[in-house]
């Protein structure tokens, strides 16, 4: 027989109320004073026949029935079915989730996530299967949860063991987000396929910095089979500071000072007092800075550095905590100001503000980066452009000779990009051919002003526009065309329309000549034209055209860990020199660099020509500030550990039990024979009292 | 041998009816408590004057043949046509010094009143009734130590002074009756009479001691022992918890079983303390409070005369008298 609620067992000690009553009624009720006890001396209560049980029977009968009760209360049944086993119980699996973004490079964090992971590992039980993950902007998985068949459970821990022996923290961001979903998935898809119903969890081990990247969670939904167990690991000092270099915003160019920096100070900090130096990699190139930045702010201050034979190109932060010196350095390609030239053939005066050279020369203005020179081409005649002295990119608003189209076929065949603005119907008639064959569909030009056109379709995917794809920056209907050649592109060859207006006439499309790449407008910018020199849109196309023509050079110079860089067409044998001196060669066809895996200065090598990019740490991973775990439970995130199978075993045993035991319901017989001892009970009393009362008398 | 006082107060209760002591206590008043006992005393005396008890209680006798013609008062020969003996003592005056224990054990009574009260009242009354005879009266209440002394005297003002200050005397803490008797045994010169009124229940054997030293110094000394009549017969019914009120102590008892050890324990406790009064020529009175004053003061001025005619037996004309 067994129990459903045992603890009532003790509910039968209530037999003992009625000897107590009968102890406690025996104690003196009397208290008298005295004058002086000097007489006396103590008599204590002596056992007479009245402090004895007399009515033993009743008692038992009470005590029986007291039994009974608490016996009922406890739920008796028989166990008729077989004791459940251990495969009655899903069994656990546990995916150990590591974060080994760069912040786990702070103080012992790193070993701290090792022994979590370990002492994880000797608390699993032997039915828990197990499979090891780490991520950082990626993620990589070390021990996958398919192949857990194959493998005793014991090897595996020691293989996780193994594994976890060989990874170190890397210099990329954090993106948990994607690293749970990741796992999550990988978690459901191999128990899918073996059909085993386990119960699924991750044990996810790191800093769990504020700067995790938590947004993939938000794009998808969280399975619900699958729980995370976080097992947060905390340095002994919570103060991080770090160093960035502060852009110079474009409207300061002119008075071009000193670089400045800002050292930010992590809430919590106790170190207060930094110092900012710029440095060559070797020694120091400036004068040390002294910051002062209290806990949880940032402070920016102007940092000279000191150019000579080798320009400085890190900022390098001291006096912060004892191992936060993961973020301290910040790279920057030395500042080398490109000079652009930009030839401008057209007629117009630069300062005329209806014509268009007005708003293109201010629309390039000086930046530390960049230096645009617009070369004027007035008249018939082509400058001979040597190789040095090419402009990267042409700007015709105007009729060309017959040499000056020779001429810039010739630079377009060598790779020279041009944009045509086609002015008005004379343009197009004079250019037409050389376009390849456009022609104006209409005879007069609309000039109405009351009207004005759209731009109706635009072709974001095209490199051109690409940059404005973002559903911030897509909205082009602010510029409106008062003014617009409506040209037809049936005769041109592998003409590709990047936008177009609402009435499906071509406003802007390209076509390949050579190696270069020619593009038409059918409006231009100017007054008369249309807004487009008025709106926000207008420098980010112009400086992008000035970006695509520069095809032998990187698209930026910065990048963070673990982002890939885009390279330019190669002109020979390509090789990137890492920051540790070590000399990768590229394959001829990759597109991109991948492997930006250290912080520092990488060189890329290309057919002698060498262009130098920054790769910093991502400034997410400098917020060291502990992340609410709170933020993952918005995400429907499940947390807390998953039940042990014997604890799952334990459920399924209690709810078994309570079903067998409401089938049988023995308590109620138990009711019944209480309710029938208390009647003989009530009975056998009812006659003791009807009993004459000498029996007291000789009890006395 | 008979006395006039003897004869005359034969049976007090004949003349006033005895006044009920719960009805008595009940005046707050002790000065008045006093004079109602005494003046109904001496209401029951017939033809007696009350000076019949004087100085001494025996300045005045009964005139018997072989006595002195010398010493027979005329005078009170002419008022009352008996012939009395004029006793003159060397001191003319009596000096009593009145004891009264206020201990915490005197705080027990189980007739509406406390032993204290009892004892309060019957100091009270004989202050009242030796200031009416003009004698000097002094008082001393103690418990554990001595609380307040007023010196004998006879003068005005000085009993209500005295009434005063037992009206006002707390109840005590322990008992200790051996220091009180120490002090008045090393403090006062002049011989008097010394009236102990205390329920004595403490040890015999120190006592024995400072009474001894009392009748050293030649003073005579009366106790009146105070009791419960629960003290007496121990008339408990059931057991229960008994609480010592002197000692604090809790003692389990059932009356049952302890009453006749208690009796027994209390009786030789009591003939022990006779055998000492014996011993020192000590008159002792045990009262149970429920017992009427003026049959305590009656006993009193009885057991005086009975002695003063013994005294005179073994010292004849007058004993001092010179």
């Amino acid at each position: 027989m067994s129990f459903l609620t045992g603890a009532f067992l003790f509910g039968a000690l209530a037999i003992a109320a009625p000897l107590l009553f009968h102890l406690i009624r025996r104690t003196p009720k009397a208290h008298y004073e005295f004058s002086s006890l000097m007489f006396l001396k103590p008599s204590p209560p002596k056992l007479t026949r009245r402090s004895r049980l007399d009515e033993w029977l009743l008692l038992l009968l009470r005590a029986l029935a007291i039994l009974l009760l608490a016996f009922a209360f406890m739920r008796p049944y028989f166990r008729t079915q077989a004791e459940l086993s251990l495969n009655d119980a899903p069994q656990r699996h546990i995916a150990i989730l590591i974060d080994r973004s760069a912040s786990m490079r702070r103080g012992e964090l790193w070993e701290k996530a090792v022994q979590e992971v370990e002492s994880a590992l000797d608390d699993l039980e032997d039915t828990d299967e197990v499979s090891l993950f780490a991520y950082d902007e990626k993620l990589e998985m070390l021990l996958a949860p398919e192949g857990a068949d194959s493998v005793n459970r014991a090897e595996r821990r020691e293989l996780v063991r193994e594994k976890l022996k060989e990874l170190s923290p890397t210099w990329g961001g954090s993106n948990l987000g994607a690293a749970l979903l990741g796992v999550a998935e990988r978690l459901e898809t191999a128990d899918d396929t073996r059909q085993t119903h386990a119960a699924l969890q991750i044990l996810l081990v790191g800093d769990l910095q504020s700067g995790s990247q938590l947004d993939a969670l938000q794009m998808s939904e969280w399975p619900e089979t699958v729980r995370v167990d976080v097992h947060a690991v905390a340095p002994k000092t919570e103060g991080n500071a770090r160093v960035r270099l502060v852009e110079t915003s474009a409207d300061e160019t002119d008075d071009a000072g000193p670089p400045r920096v800002r050292v930010r100070n992590a809430a919590g900090s106790d170190v207060e007092q930094f110092e900012v130096v710029w440095s060559d990699g070797e020694s120091d190139r400036s004068r040390q800075v002294s910051f002062y930045v209290p806990p949880g702010e940032s402070l920016v201050l102007e940092v000279p550095a000191e150019h000579g034979a080798i320009a400085p190109d890190r900022v390098l932060l001291r006096g912060d905590g004892p191992g936060m010196e993961f973020d301290n350095a910040f790279y920057q390609v030395p500042a080398i100001q490109e000079q652009i030239k930009l030839a401008y053939f057209g007629a117009d005066r630069d300062d005329d503000p209806e014509q268009m050279r007005f708003y293109l020369a201010r629309a390039f203005d000086e930046t530390p980066a960049r230096k645009v020179d617009i070369e004027a081409i007035e008249g018939d005649a082509m400058p001979n452009w040597e190789f040095d002295s090419e402009p990267r990119f042409a700007v015709i608003a105007g009729s060309l000779s017959e040499a000056q189209q020779k001429g810039l076929d010739g630079y377009l065949n060598q790779g020279g990009d041009a944009l045509v603005v086609l002015r008005d119907d004379q343009m197009i008639s004079d250019l037409g051919k050389w376009l390849g064959g456009v022609v104006s569909t209409e005879a007069e030009p609309a000039s109405s002003k009351q009207s004005y056109a759209l731009l109706g379709s635009i072709d974001f995917q095209h490199p051109l526009l690409a940059p404005f794809a973002g559903a911030r920056y897509n909205d082009f209907t602010k510029i409106r065309f008062w003014r617009h050649r409506r040209v037809s592109l049936k005769e041109v060859d592998a003409a590709t329309v990047i936008a177009s207006y609402t009435d499906n006439t071509p406003a802007l499309w390209s076509i390949e000549r050579g190696k270069g790449t020619l593009y038409v407008m059918s409006a231009g910018w100017n007054r008369d034209d249309s807004q487009l020199a008025l709106s926000t849109k207008f420098i980010p196309l112009l400086s992008r055209w000035l970006e695509l023509a520069a095809r032998g050079g990187l698209a930026a110079q910065s990048y963070v860990v673990n982002q890939p860089v885009p390279l330019p067409p190669a002109e020979g044998k390509r090789s990137v020199k890492t920051p540790d001196g070590e000399v990768q060669e590229l394959a001829q066809e990759e597109t991109t660099f991948t492997a930006t895996t250290v912080p520092g200065i990488y060189t890329l090598i290309d057919a002698g020509n060498e262009t130098k990019f920054a790769v910093n740490v991502a400034d997410a991973e400098s917020e060291t500030d502990p992340l609410d775990v709170g933020r993952l439970e918005q995400f429907n995130v499940v947390l807390g550990a998953a039940p042990t199978q014997a604890a799952q075993l334990d459920q399924l045993r209690q709810l078994r039990d309570a079903e067998l035991e409401n089938r049988q319901k023995i308590w109620k017989w138990l009711v019944v024979a209480v309710l029938a001892l208390l009647g003989v009970e009530t009975l056998l009393a009812a006659r003791r009292s009807r009993q004459p009362v000498q029996v007291a008398g000789d009890l006395a | 041998m008979s006395t006039a006082a003897n004869r005359s107060t034969g049976h007090p209760q004949r003349g006033a009816a005895l006044i009920d002591p719960g009805s008595l206590m009940r005046i707050k008043n002790l000065e008045l408590r006093a004079r109602a006992i005494v003046e109904g005393f001496l209401s029951g005396l017939h033809r007696s004057p009350y000076h019949g008890f004087s100085v001494e209680f025996t300045e005045y006798r009964q005139y018997s043949p072989g006595d002195d013609p010398r010493f027979l008062d005329w005078k009170l020969y002419a008022r009352s046509d008996r012939y009395f003996i004029k006793c003159f003592e060397d001191e003319t005056n009596l000096r009593c010094h009145l004891l009264v224990d206020l201990s915490r054990s005197m705080n027990y009574g189980t007739v509406g009143y406390s032993k204290a009260e009892y004892a309060k009242t019957a100091a009270a009354t004989v202050a009242y009734f030796l200031s009416l005879q003009r004698d000097a009266v002094g008082l001393l209440t103690f418990d554990e130590k001595i609380v307040d002394v007023i010196p004998p005297r006879f003068r005005t003002g000085h009993i209500h002074h005295l009434m005063m200050s037992l009206e006002r005397a707390p109840a005590g803490k322990g008992t200790d009756i051996e220091k009180p008797l120490e002090q008045i045994a090393a403090t006062v010169a002049k011989r008097g009479v010394v009236v102990l009124i205390s329920d004595l229940l403490t040890p015999i054997g120190a006592l024995k001691k400072n009474l001894s030293y009392l009748r050293a110094r030649g003073h005579e000394v009366v106790i009146l022992r105070v009791l419960d009549p629960r003290e007496v017969d121990f008339a408990f019914d059931q057991p229960a918890m008994f609480h010592d009120i002197e000692s604090g102590r809790d003692l389990y008892i059932d009356p049952a079983a302890a009453r006749d050890n208690y009796l027994s324990a209390f009786q030789e406790h009591s003939g022990s303390l006779q055998t000492i009064c014996n011993q020192l020529g000590i008159e002792l009175h045990m009262i149970t409070i429920d017992r009427p004053l003026e049959l305590m003061l009656f006993d009193l001025l009885t057991e005086r005369m009975n002695r003063g005619a013994n005294v005179r037996q073994r010292t004849p004309a007058g004993g001092g008298a010179s």
